[in-house]
């Protein structure tokens, strides 16, 4: 029984400590075209990680990295994370040439009970827009 | 007269880098609102800065509207950042603002934050006002 509990106890942390929190963006001002972004941010051992990032344009275009997303083919080729800040910077393939689709940048901001995430979005001949993110925290069990 | 000519195209080329103007910081709701005067110049200055928080105002020209006196603080701007801080006379920081821009053709958008101590923090938008 104990061996059991040790065992579930070990694939948790271990599964924990591969978690990642996620980030969920959307405009922050009232226009025509809203957007949303999302993105998964794991800091491992080796340091960060996007394994998994969209975005959309309400009723437009959209970069997803997730291959069966109808909006596949984006990838993450920059990430800085630095004293609170995040950016991230999005590429895709056309016809075997690397394009700058887009880059976010947003920081977050500690003031009591309160947490604000905020930046900007920019999506290359989309627009640029002024986001807002909630973040969902994974932490690892030992925390 | 080539060295006055010279001197009058040096004059030129040292011309503001950057007009001065007020940009405004806002919530969504218009609870909180940090406005601050970029100086012209050539460099990034602000010389004045006034900040709101509901009934709450503090300024630090009187010209610019009743409130509490704070100070301009430290301040910084890059092609993807600005912040500014504003300060007591004891130079205890009142509020600070932090947004990041973004620039497509000529068109900028600032995204961030606002923090004012003890009053709260709010997610904020900027925009020239003049």
């Amino acid at each position: 029984m104990r061996a059991h509990l040790l065992i579930a106890a070990l694939l948790t942390t271990t599964g924990a400590a591969s978690a990642a929190d996620t980030y969920t963006c959307r405009s922050l001002n009232e226009t025509d075209f809203p957007v949303t972004a999302s993105f998964d941010l794991r800091h491992g051992d080796d340091g960060y990680s996007v394994p998994r990032a969209e975005m959309q344009i309400e009723g437009d275009m959209g970069y997803s990295t997730t291959p069966d997303h109808p909006s596949n083919g984006a990838f993450v080729s920059e990430i800085d994370v630095d004293d609170g800040s995040i950016r991230l910077v999005f590429h895709q393939t056309y016809d075997g040439y690397d394009v700058d689709v887009a880059e976010l940048h947003v920081v977050t901001l500690s003031e009591g009970v309160y947490e604000l995430t905020a930046g900007v979005l920019q999506i290359g001949g989309g627009g640029l827009w002024a986001i807002q993110c909630d973040i969902a925290y994974e932490h690892p069990l030992d925390h | 007269m080539r060295v006055a000519h010279l001197f009058v195209l040096g004059a030129f080329m040292a011309s503001p880098a950057a007009a001065a103007q007020w940009m405004s910081c806002t919530d969504a709701i218009g609870e909180a609102s940090f406005d601050y005067f970029i100086a012209d110049g050539a460099d990034f200055s602000v010389s004045a800065v006034t900040v709101t928080a509901r009934e709450r105002v503090w300024a630090s020209d009187p010209a610019n509207g009743p409130g509490d006196p704070i100070l301009v603080g430290n301040f910084h701007d890059d092609v993807t950042l600005s912040f500014v801080d504003a300060t007591d006379e004891a130079r205890n920081k009142v509020a600070e603002l932090k947004v990041f821009k973004a620039t497509e053709g000529e068109t900028t958008v600032y995204g961030g934050t606002l923090r004012i101590a003890g009053v709260g923090a709010w997610v904020v938008s900027c925009a020239p006002t003049s």
